[in-house]
C-alpha cells in the first residue's frame, strides 16, 4: 500500500504555507520542480521580501529579520548572480525538489536555506521547527504576503510543521533531489537513516564550535577597545551564545608576558558595556551555566580558574592552562568563556578539530592568516571573520557553496 | 572522625542562632577538609569555588550542584567500606542521583531522622498506615528514594499496614480494616503527598468513610507539582484531610532529598519548614549566587553535618525557597524556618541547538 499525500501526509502535517490554489496536488508539485537560477521573478521576489523586512515597522524589534532583509538586498543579489556566472559550455539549472529540515530554534536560518534554493531555481519543501516565536511568525506572515504576488514561485513552495515522524520525513525524502539538514548531530544521524533516492544529494549542517583569536599586542595597541568589545558581545550573546558561530573560547595569541594586561583591558571594556546592558539570564539558564562551570572543573585535564564578571551575572570566565577538548563538549552558552594562551596562529590551527567552524579574529591580518593556513591546514574551520560578524550569513556556509550545491550543471559540448 | 557528640546531646530544635553557628561551623570546615582529601572530584569543585582568601564563614563553603550527583560518582569512602547506594526516584530515562553510604553515615542519618521525627510523633511507636504498595520495598527496581523514605519511617511505627495496591489504587479493604480497628489508638499515616490524596483521601471520601481520630499524625513527603494538577494546595489539602479524618489530625509536610537523608526539614504547626540542629540553609540569588537576606526568594542551598561517606554536606538544589525567620517561630522551635517555593521554572533552550540540544 503506497503512502499518498491526500490520505496519509496532509492530515498529519500543519501546512504553514502552500501556494496551491485549492488543495495541493502532490504529483503536480513534484512535476513542477525545475527552474533556472536567478529567474527574474525569483529575484524580484527576494527583492520585495528584502524591502518588506527592512521597512515593516514590526521587524525593527528583531535584528535577525533586519539582517535577513539586508542580506537579500538588490546589491547582494547582483553580486551573487555575477559570482554564479557560468561559462558558455556549462549551463546551470535547478536540482529539482529540495527538502529543507530547519533547526528547531533558530528562526531565520530556514529562510536563507530556502531563498538561496529558490534563487537556484528549485521547488522547495521546508520543514519548520515545532516552536512558534514572534519573529518567526512575523517572517512567515511577510513571506506568505510576498509569495502571494509571485504565484508561480508560490506554487512550488510548501512549508510544513510536524512532530518527529519518520513516515512523513520519508515521504518528502523519497521525492527530493537534494535534502538539506540543519540540526544537531543526533538529528542528522537519525534523518540520514531515512533514504533519499540513490541519485539525490544531501547537505548537512551539524553542530559546530567557534572561537575567537585575539592578538595580544594588537589588542593593547587598539584605540577602539570599546568598539571591538561591543562587536565581541554581539558575536557572543546573540542566540544566548548557543549559535554554532557564537565564540565560546578566546585564544590569546602572542607574548605571554603581555597576556594579563590584554585580558584586563579587554574584559574591563566588556564590563563597561555590560554595566549599561547586562546579559540577562533566567534562573534556569544561570543554573545550567553554573553546572557547566562545575563540570568543567571536574572534567578538565588542566587546572581551571574561575573569574566571574564584575556584575556577577553576565558571564563567567574559565581560564585553562592549555588545549582541552572539553571546551567543545560544553555547550550551555549563556555567557561562559574559556580562555587560553597560544604562542602563534600555527599553534591555534594545529589544535582545530572537524567540529570547528568560525574564528572571530582580532588583530591578525588576512596575510598572516593565509600564510598560517597554508603552513598548517586545519581540520574543520570554515570561516575566519572580523570581530562582530560571527553570525553574519555567507553563501558559502560550513565550507559549502550553497548556490552551486543547490544547482545542477549541464555540460554542453560544441 | 568528625565528632557530632553535641548534636546528639540536645533536642534537635534547641539551639539558637549563635550557639548553632558556633557548633556547625567547625564541623563544616572539618567536613570540607575531609572530603577534599577523600574525594578527588569534590576537591576539583572545591578548588574552583573556594574564595582565594580562604573560607571566612559558612557562606564561603563550596556547594555541590545537585545535578553532579547524577553525573558523577561522588564518594569519599573506600569501596570495601560501602554499605549501600541510594538512588533518587527519577522518571524512566532520567539520570538518578547515586549516593554512597558507609555504615557510619547510614547510621547517623537514621539517628538524626529519628530525633527529628520524635519531635513531631512523640516517643511512643504508633500504629502505622503506609500509603504506598508493599512492593515498593520488595522490588529492587522500585527501591529508590520512595522505598528509602518508607524504610526510614518504618521505625517510628508498628502494626505496619500498606494502603495501596501495586497499581497505586487504594486497597480499600485493608485501609478500612486498619482505620476502623485502630480508631482509638495513636496513629501514624505516612506517604507521598499525591498518593495520600489520590489513594487514601479520595478513596475514603468516595466510599463515604469518615473518621475522627483523637491522636493521629500524618507525615507526607514530596512536592506540590503533582498536586497542582489536582488544583490542591497545602491549606486545601489540610482542610480536606481533616474533614475526612478528624479535626485533631496533625499534618506535617516534609522537605528532604536522597542527597541529604536524615536531616530533613519538617513543617511545624504554623505551616513553616524548620531547619534542625543537623542542618543549615542558605538562600542564594539564582543569578549571582550571592546569599540573600531573609524574606527574599532564591535557590535553596541545603547543608547537613551528616554526610561523611560522600561530599554532600553543602548542596545547591534546583528548588526555590525563602527564609521567613530564625529562632522566633510561634511553634517555639529554634533555628531558621522557611517556605518552599517550588522548582526553578525550566527555560526554553535558545540558539541553534535543536531539540536534542547537541551542537548547532
Amino acid at each position: 500500500m503506497s503512502i499518498t499525500w491526500e490520505n496519509d501526509i496532509a492530515p498529519q502535517v500543519e501546512c504553514v504555507f502552500s501556494g496551491a490554489k485549492k488543495t495541493l496536488n502532490w504529483d503536480a508539485f513534484i512535476q513542477s520542480a525545475c527552474g533556472i537560477p536567478f529567474a527574474a521573478d525569483t529575484v524580484g521576489f527576494c527583492e520585495e521580501l528584502s524591502r518588506r523586512l527592512l521597512t515593516e515597522k514590526r521587524c525593527a524589534a528583531f535584528p535577525d529579520l533586519t539582517a535577513l532583509g539586508f542580506w537579500f538586498r538588490t546589491a547582494r543579489l547582483k553580486k551573487l548572480q555575477s559570482q554564479f556566472a557560468t561559462s558558455e559550455d556549462v549551463i546551470a539549472v535547478a536540482k529539482g525538489l529540495v527538502f529543507h529540515i530547519a533547526p528547531g530554534n533558530v528562526d531565520t536560518i530556514f529562510a536563507y536555506s530556502m531563498l538561496l534554493s529558490m534563487l537556484a531555481g528549485n521547488s522547495n519543501v521546508i520543514r519548520l521547527g515545532q516552536k512558534h516565536t514572534p519573529q518567526q511568525d512575523l517572517l512567515l506572515e511577510l513571506l506568505a504576503e510576498t509569495l502571494h504576488n509571485y504565484p508561480r514561485l508560490a506554487e512550488r513552495t510548501l512549508m510544513v510543521r510536524y512532530p518527529h515522524d519518520d513516515i512523513i520525513t520519508a515521504f518528502f525524502s523519497v521525492a527530493c533531489h537534494l535534502r538539506v539538514i540543519w540540526g544537531g548531530d543526533d538529528t542528522i544521524n537519525h534523518i540520514r537513516k531515512i533514504p533519499i533516492p540513490a541519485g539525490s544529494g544531501e547537505l548537512t549542517f551539524s553542530g559546530k564550535f567557534s572561537f575567537a583569536v585575539i592578538d595580544i599586542e594588537q589588542w593593547l595597541q587598539t584605540p577602539s577597545a570599546k568598539k571591538f568589545a561591543a562587536a565581541f558581545l554581539t558575536d557572543a550573546f546573540s542566540f544566548g551564545q548557543q549559535g554554532c558561530s557564537s565564540p565560546k573560547l578566546i585564544c590569546w595569541c602572542g607574548e605571554h608576558k603581555l597576556l594579563s594586561a590584554a585580558q584586563k583591558s579587554f574584559w574591563s571594556a566588556v564590563d563597561e558595556l555590560l554595566a549599561q546592558t547586562p546579559n540577562q539570564l533566567s534562573a534556569s539558564e544561570s543554573m545550567r551555566r553554573w553546572l557547566a562551570v562545575n563540570v568543567t572543573a571536574i572534567e578538565s585535564s588542566t587546572s581551571v580558574k574561575l573569574i566571574p564578571s564584575t556584575d556577577k551575572t553576565s558571564y563567567v570566565r574559565l581560564q585553562l592552562e592549555g588545549w582541552d577538548s572539553l571546551v567543545r563538549e560544553i555547550n550551555t552558552g549563556n555567557g561562559i568563556f574559556y580562555e587560553m594562551h597560544c604562542e602563534n596562529l600555527v599553534d591555534v590551527l594545529q589544535h582545530c578539530t572537524d567540529q570547528d567552524q568560525t574564528v572571530v579574529s582580532f588583530g591578525v591580518s588576512t596575510k598572516d592568516w593565509r600564510q598560517a593556513l597554508l603552513a598548517q591546514p586545519p581540520k574543520g574551520l570554515c570561516r575566519i571573520v572580523p570581530m562582530g560578524r560571527a553570525l553574519e550569513f555567507h553563501a558559502v556556509w560550513d565550507g559549502i557553496d550553497l548556490l552551486n550545491a543547490m544547482s545542477k550543471k549541464i555540460v554542453l559540448w560544441s | 572522625m568528625i565528632c557530632l557528640e553535641q548534636f546528639w546531646a540536645d533536642p534537635p530544635y534547641a539551639w539558637d542562632s549563635d550557639l548553632k553557628q558556633a557548633r556547625i561551623w567547625p564541623v563544616f570546615q572539618a567536613l570540607e577538609d575531609f572530603h577534599r582529601e577523600h574525594c578527588p572530584l569534590y576537591c576539583r569543585v572545591s578548588d574552583l569555588q573556594r574564595p582565594s582568601g580562604g573560607l571566612g564563614s559558612i557562606v564561603d563553603l563550596p556547594a555541590v550542584p545537585v545535578q553532579l550527583f547524577k553525573q558523577y560518582d561522588l564518594k569519599s569512602v573506600a569501596p570495601d567500606q560501602l554499605f549501600k547506594t541510594m538512588t533518587s526516584s527519577g522518571t524512566t530515562g532520567q539520570a538518578v542521583s547515586k549516593i554512597y553510604l558507609d555504615k557510619n553515615t547510614a547510621t547517623i542519618q537514621a539517628k538524626a531522622l529519628s530525633r527529628i521525627m520524635a519531635e513531631f510523633l512523640g516517643p511512643k511507636r504508633r500504629s502505622m498506615l503506609i500509603v504506598d504498595t508493599p512492593s515498593v520495598l520488595r522490588d529492587p527496581k522500585m527501591f529508590s528514594a520512595r522505598g528509602a523514605g518508607i524504610l526510614g519511617m518504618l521505625n517510628f511505627g508498628r502494626n505496619h499496614t500498606y494502603a495501596l495496591n501495586d497499581d497505586l489504587t487504594a486497597d480499600l479493604e485493608q485501609c478500612i480494616k486498619f482505620l476502623d480497628e485502630r480508631q482509638g489508638e495513636p496513629l501514624l499515616i505516612f506517604g507521598f503527598t499525591a498518593m495520600i490524596w489520590q489513594g487514601l483521601y479520595l478513596a475514603c471520601k468516595t466510599s463515604g468513610r469518615r473518621y475522627n481520630f483523637a491522636d493521629a499524625v500524618l507525615i507526607h513527603a514530596g512536592g506540590w507539582k503533582k498536586m497542582q494538577e489536582y488544583a490542591v494546595d497545602n491549606p486545601t489539602f489540610k482542610t480536606a484531610l481533616r474533614e475526612q479524618f478528624g479535626e485533631n489530625l496533625k499534618i506535617h509536610n516534609f522537605y528532604g532529598m536522597v542527597e541529604q537523608t536524615g536531616s530533613v526539614y519538617v513543617e511545624c504547626e504554623q505551616g513553616h519548614f524548620h531547619v534542625s540542629n543537623f542542618s543549615d540553609m542558605i538562600i542564594r540569588d539564582p543569578l549571582t549566587f550571592q546569599p540573600l537576606p531573609y524574606g527574599e526568594t532564591g535557590v535553596i542551598q541545603t547543608m547537613s553535618v551528616l554526610p561523611m561517606s560522600y561530599p554532600g554536606f553543602a548542596i545547591l538544589t534546583e528548588d526555590l525557597g525563602r527564609i521567613i525567620g530564625e529562632d522566633d517561630c510561634r511553634c517555639g522551635r529554634k533555628g531558621k524556618y522557611f517556605e518552599f517555593c517550588g522548582r526553578i521554572p525550566k527555560a526554553e533552550i535558545r540558539g541553534c541547538s535543536d531539540v536534542y540540544n547537541v551542537g548547532k
